[in-house]
């Protein structure tokens, strides 16, 4: 009776759902309309983009895993205030500078590209949640704390919460920055492997099929936002609403 | 510290830090808080007593003086309720117990109990903003009253509320007070609340605030607003506020 089962309701009705679905389908037959009328093997297309999408996912766990843990426990105290300064240099860093030595430690390898994504999309993330936590009204953070919230309970049913917002708008930031840093990072580091980064590559030499490959890219990015994120965003704020 | 006074106050100060200015706000407050009464923090804005309910709840610390605590457990009603959207009424209710480790089966039969005596019934499951003001302040109460407080502070639990709310509520602390034997120590703006409620006032004066009176209520209760004598008193204790 005093807890109840909390499902994320981020869609208003099926109808809502199943056009969600639609437009992520999009740009799978943009793809296949594409591979028909043009030069460009369709399924390669698809391949490298799932490849891409898969390092990004990837990157994108850790990156958010270690932008929660820094996010929350650095957004106030002593160690948090000298962190802050550091941190923003840090990010200020140009990260494709680093990428030839990351190249020589790790090789051409898949794990080069997932740790130069990991740099690219943690800031934003990390800055956002940092953010969410500076934010907190005064009166929560006193009843916090008054009613014994401390160490990992603190975290979970108070500091988490908090943080939603920025969880949200630190990924659709990170992950927008990630999608331009995946393609550059595989065409530098030159992997053999499935990616969006040898697609554009291979083709360069054909401009409309690099043009149908940015279009079918930037729809399938849409269809993320619009069938995660949005959603996602809209309802971190409700929950916040007194 | 005789067994009788729960909370002592001896020369205690604060400071705010304002641009790197020391702004003072309380001076040398002398106070005992006697177990079981109900003591009302009364003065003009921002004359510091929401500071002194601060210090007394262990929120904010003294800059000089000593502040002896003889209380094991002490809860806070707060100006603006202080609910945390992200939670039920009945998560609200039990965050306290849930910070302190209890078990699902005691928060539920501790809420249960809280939410018939407080007029919740029907709302266990609603969030604050489906709410109105009244019942955020009676979700706050009860999210007090949850920990079995020896002391219990209120910051001006009635402002954010509506007159018939407001005449309604006060009558209802007053019976908790009674009933349960809670000491409580409230700050108020209004003199007649203060009369009407308290059994002795703390009368502040402007900043760097002091306590300039504590008067001693003469009205037995149940007490009579319209009463000759009290509207003669309120008149008397307006002139030492002023």
């Amino acid at each position: 009776m005093y807890m109840v089962k909390k499902y994320v309701r981020i869609y208003k009705r099926r109808v809502h759902v199943l056009w969600t679905f639609l437009i992520v389908l999009l740009p799978f037959l943009f793809v296949f309309f594409v591979g028909a009328i043009s030069t460009a093997q369709k399924m390669s297309f698809v391949g490298d983009l799932l490849a891409s999408t898969v390092r990004l996912f990837i990157a994108y766990t850790i990156s958010l895993f270690i932008a929660v843990i820094l996010g929350i426990t650095l957004s106030r105290g002593r160690v948090g205030a000298f962190m802050l300064p550091v941190f923003d240099v840090l990010q200020s860093f140009p990260t494709f500078a680093m990428l030839p030595l990351a190249v020589s430690f790790f090789g051409p390898s898949e794990t080069t590209v997932v740790i130069f994504l990991i740099i690219t999309v943690v800031w934003p993330m990390l800055f956002a949640i940092i953010s969410s936590q500076k934010l907190i009204k005064t009166a929560w953070d006193e009843a916090a704390t008054i009613y014994g919230a401390t160490g990992w309970r603190r975290i979970v049913y108070f500091a988490l919460p908090v943080a939603g917002p920025g969880i949200v708008t630190g990924s659709i930031v990170g992950l927008g920055e990630g999608w331009e840093a995946v393609v550059g990072a595989e065409i530098i580091v030159g992997i053999r492997a499935h990616g969006l980064g040898g697609f554009f590559n291979g083709y360069s030499q054909s401009g409309h099929v690099v043009f149908y490959g940015v279009m079918a890219l930037l729809l399938f990015i849409f269809a993320m936002n619009h069938l995660l994120w949005l959603p996602f965003l809209e309802r971190s704020h409700k929950m916040l609403t007194e | 510290m005789t067994d009788n006074v729960l909370i002592h106050l001896n020369n205690v100060t604060k400071h705010f830090e304002d641009d790197g200015r020391k702004v003072p706000v309380l001076k040398d407050i002398d106070l005992d808080v006697q177990r079981g009464e109900f003591l009302m923090l009364l003065g003009p804005s921002g004359s510091g007593k929401s500071t002194l309910l601060r210090l007394l709840s262990g929120l904010e610390k003294p800059d000089s003086g000593t502040l002896h605590m003889g209380v094991t457990s002490h809860s806070f009603v707060f100006q603006d309720f202080a609910l945390f959207p992200w939670l039920t009424v009945a998560e609200n209710i039990g965050f306290g117990l849930k910070m302190k480790g209890r078990s699902e089966s005691e928060i539920t039969a501790v809420v249960k109990d809280l939410v018939s005596e407080m007029g919740l019934d029907g709302f266990l499951h609603a969030y604050p903003r489906e709410l109105s003001g009244g019942m955020k302040q009676r979700v706050g109460i009860a999210r007090a009253l949850a920990m079995s407080p020896e002391v219990m502070f209120l910051d001006e639990p009635f402002s954010a509320l509506d007159t018939f709310t407001e005449v309604k509520l006060r009558l209802e602390v007053l019976k908790i007070w009674e009933t349960r034997k809670i000491t409580m120590v409230m700050v108020t703006h209004s003199v007649e609340e203060a009369l009407f409620m308290a059994d002795r006032i703390a009368v502040f004066s402007e900043r760097p605030a002091t306590i300039s009176n504590i008067v001693k209520n003469p009205f037995p209760r149940p007490r009579n607003v319209h009463s000759a004598e009290f509207v003669r008193k309120v008149e008397e204790i307006s002139n030492l506020v002023e």
